[in-house]
């Protein structure tokens, strides 16, 4: 039994509407949110051209006989804006918008069909493609000392209790009810989403004991696939849960015994398949699709999917992966010549090569976590609080379990110094994966930085892109703080600054810095839906 | 006559010879003695220019599923077509049926601008149970109690003498303006607003309405060094692969993370 759910999306032509010509956009009755919900859901704003937009009809076909039931489909949809986000979140370079279409930044832009998880009757944990676009975060600006006075607001951001704008996310189950979403957070060190609704109302399969997955097991993977039915309707996208047939390929575990990788294999994989449940033949979840190399496939193992899911659950929010700020080596894989080339002599070696535990300091980004505890290059972090490390994944599985912001205890030996020693680090936090291979101090963009100090994330517009949102320059407001200055200041996502306290906000006037004040009002002009307005930034005290 | 005879018979030439190809000697020698015929030449080799210069058309990666539907379609569809039928898809019945449509709008555009020299910008609150509406409350102006229950709209734009924003109602799935001030809605149909039913948690088998855009967003992106990037977003994606390729990421074969 391959299908188990359809999903049909089909276009339906919407009438030109032959108003008047109005300056502004005509907002168009839209589509409501998951009406069936019974959860509160943030009321959206739909702003679009009625020409420029078709409403997608989703039907689902149920089926009681599902193999795997935890299995579910997820609908998210994004407006422009957020697509936008997730661009840049995505790219981590200062970008221009050249050109967009300004009808369609408020309005849906694009709906991702995923599969995720039903961990139990009200969680679900997914690999959302545009989850960056959702994490509401912003990296805290790194400022050289003599500026880190200017902002007053840019220290570590506190939780907020406000309510914040829900993603539009759409659960819909193996046997074809549909729920509203909630989304709780994405897991920085897995990638994971993690979504709540009020209750499925069936109990969702248990996890198998993944410490029996082996090499040569047969798994399958639950995702949402295109299916042609043998007489297709045109203008329609049929969708199915689809099974793929792999087999185990490779495990990796911890030093603990604990999985941390699964690869599997298949005759043919599909990038769709990505975000994937797999289960074993009884149905019991073992994992969700991480990445795909060919036909080959990377799995999270459903114990860090449940690890994801218990962090984001406790915080109840997203949490970010841990920040040490060093790039280092497994001194199982370190050869004698490198660790001499980092300050250590021959006679130290032998025990150390021998015993083939820690982790070789290769490099410390400056200002960061690991800088600050005066760790430096040729260092050999031995132990997390009390345990060992041998392995690269035993370290970040040891920093994941100790969690961003928290403080730490590295065990740590050098090559001028006398025995090991203790050294406290307070991990940072981090979401971008630029980090990873960018090996230097993000670009410090002062405007923008100035910016987030009073909760915006914005992006600067060409002065063919501002003209089209009836302005002559500007930044796009991308994102928007919940509980900040701006949010309470009733800033929107979407709108364009214009000015900032008279001053034009063109593309020269970056580069100097915005000086927020917490006891000055600001005010900010703005164009919203092509219409000039001000917005005061109240003072706070 | 024989002048119009050879022009003939020289344009036609001209026609069919291929690009870059020469004319036989006759109608050369008419070419170099008839102006109307040079010209002639000269703007079919300027078109014949124009379209080597275009860009080879390339068919979207489903036109052979969607042609194959569409001729499914209009296969099944096929049937002899009658003396009435032929009549009403003959060019002067078309011709007919456009001025009368034509007439009407204008009719009703001057009907619409006499009521009211405002419009409006709504989102109508379906009145399924369990459906809710999208809309912003924040910007609401609803003036008339009784029929905020039933609307909720977003915005207005424009003036009105009396202040009042004309809202919409949502009635039987139509949409109906009534203008402040009078007495009877004007009757006015979305059919957006028409074909979205209720949904019910936990219903099976219904429609769950999404709206998702039309043709792909479009946006350009430019770097700090001028560089633009042209980005085609699809309004559907399937699993979790990346739309986007995003800059390229070193490949590094050594061991060595970063924490």
């Amino acid at each position: 039994m391959t299908a188990l759910t359809l999903v049909l999306l089909s276009t339906v032509a919407l009438a030109q509407t032959t108003a008047t010509a109005p300056p502004a956009p005509v907002q168009s009755p839209t589509v409501p949110p998951q009406a069936g919900a019974t959860e509160k859901t943030q009321p959206r704003r739909k702003t679009m051209r009625v020409t420029q937009t078709l409403p997608v009809k989703v039907t689902v076909v149920p089926d009681q006989q599902a193999v795997a039931p935890q299995v579910v489909t997820i609908v998210h949809r994004l407006s422009g804006i957020k697509m936008l986000r997730f661009l840049l979140r995505q790219s981590g370079e200062a970008s221009t918008v050249a050109m967009i279409d300004p009808f369609s930044i408020t309005s849906d832009a694009h709906a991702s069909i995923v599969a995720g998880w039903a961990m139990d009757d009200k969680t679900i944990t997914a690999r959302l493609p545009q989850a960056a676009a959702e994490a509401d975060y912003f990296q805290p600006p790194s400022l050289p000392a003599e500026l880190s006075g200017m902002f007053p607001d840019s220290g570590p951001r506190r939780p907020s209790t406000a309510p914040r704008a829900q993603p539009d996310l759409t659960v819909i189950t193996r046997d074809g009810r549909r729920l509203a979403a909630r989304y709780v957070g994405l897991d920085g060190v897995t990638g994971l989403s993690v979504l709540q609704v009020v209750s499925m109302g069936a109990p969702a399969v248990p996890a198998a004991t993944v410490k029996g997955v082996s090499v040569g097991q047969a798994i399958q993977l639950f995702a949402p696939e295109r299916t042609s039915p043998s007489e297709p309707t045109p203008g329609i996208i049929y969708v199915r849960v689809g099974e793929t047939d792999t087999t185990v390929t490779g495990v990796e575990r911890l030093s603990s015994g604990k999985l941390q990788r699964m690869t599997v294999h298949a005759a043919k994989l599909s990038p769709e398949v990505v975000g994937g449940i797999a289960c074993d033949a009884s149905g019991n979840t073992l994992g969700i699709v991480e990445s795909i190399d060919g036909n080959n496939a990377s799995l999270v193992p459903a114990d860090a999917a449940w690890d994801a899911t218990r962090r984001v659950l406790e915080r109840q929010a997203s949490v970010p992966r841990p920040l040490l700020g060093i790039r280092g080596e497994p001194v199982e894989f370190s050869t004698r010549r490198l660790f001499v080339a980092n300050g250590w002599r021959d006679e130290q070696l032998s025990k150390l090569i021998q015993d083939q535990v820690g982790i070789l300091l290769l490099q410390v980004m400056p200002g960061t976590p690991a800088a600050l505890a005066e760790l430096r290059r040729g260092d050999v972090i031995m132990k997390v609080n009390n345990d060992a490390v041998k392995t690269a994944e035993d370290f970040s599985a040891l920093l994941g379990d100790v969690g961003s912001g928290e403080q730490v205890k590295f065990t740590v030996i050098r090559p001028d110094a006398v025995g090991p020693f203790p050294v406290s680090v307070k991990l940072g936090a981090a979401f971008d994966r630029q980090f990873n291979w960018q090996f230097e101090m993000p670009r410090v963009n002062t405007a923008q930085v100035g910016l987030e100090s009073v909760g915006i994330e914005s992006v600067p517009v060409s002065t063919r892109a501002a003209s089209q949102m009836a302005a002559k320059s500007g930044l796009l407001v991308v994102a928007i703080q919940p509980q900040s200055v701006a949010a309470r200041s009733g800033l929107r996502e979407g709108d364009l600054i214009e000015a900032i306290d008279g001053r034009g906000v063109g593309t020269g006037v970056m580069a100097f810095a915005f000086e927020f004040s917490r006891r000055k009002k600001h005010v900010l002009s703005v164009v919203r839906n092509r219409e000039k307005s001000q917005v005061e930034l109240e003072a706070s005290n | 006559m024989m002048k119009f005879r050879e022009c003939r018979a020289t344009r036609q030439e001209i026609d069919q010879a291929e690009a870059g190809a020469s004319l036989s000697a006759p109608a050369q020698s008419h070419v170099e003695t008839c102006s109307a015929c040079g010209a002639f030449q000269d703007e079919r080799g300027r078109l014949r220019a124009l379209l080597t210069s275009l860009e080879p058309v390339t068919a979207p990666a489903d036109f052979d599923f969607r042609l194959r539907a569409r001729i499914a379609a209009q296969t099944d569809r096929a049937e002899p077509r009658s003396f009435f039928g032929r009549l009403v898809l003959s060019t002067p019945a078309i011709a007919l049926a456009a001025v009368v449509v034509l007439g009407v709008s204008i009719m009703w555009f001057a009907q619409h601008r006499t009521q009211t020299q405002t419009v409006a910008t709504t989102t109508p609150k379906q009145t399924g149970k369990g459906n809710a509406a999208s809309s912003d409350s924040s910007s609401s102006q609803v003036k008339d109690p009784k029929v905020a229950e039933s609307t909720t709209p977003t915005s207005t734009t424009g003036t009105n003498p009396k202040g009042d924003a004309p809202i919409y109602l949502v009635r039987g799935g139509k949409l109906q303006l009534k203008a402040p001030g009078l007495t009877r809605p004007v009757r006015s149909v979305d059919e957006s607003a028409s074909s979205a039913p209720s949904i019910r948690q936990g219903q099976n088998g219904g429609d769950v309405y999404i709206s998702a855009p039309a043709k792909p967003m479009v946006l350009s992106l430019q770097d700090d060094n001028g560089a633009t990037r042209r980005i085609s977003l699809p309004p559907v994606s399937f699993g979790s692969q990346r739309l986007l390729e995003s800059r390229v990421v070193p490949v590094s074969s050594k061991s060595d993370r970063v924490w």
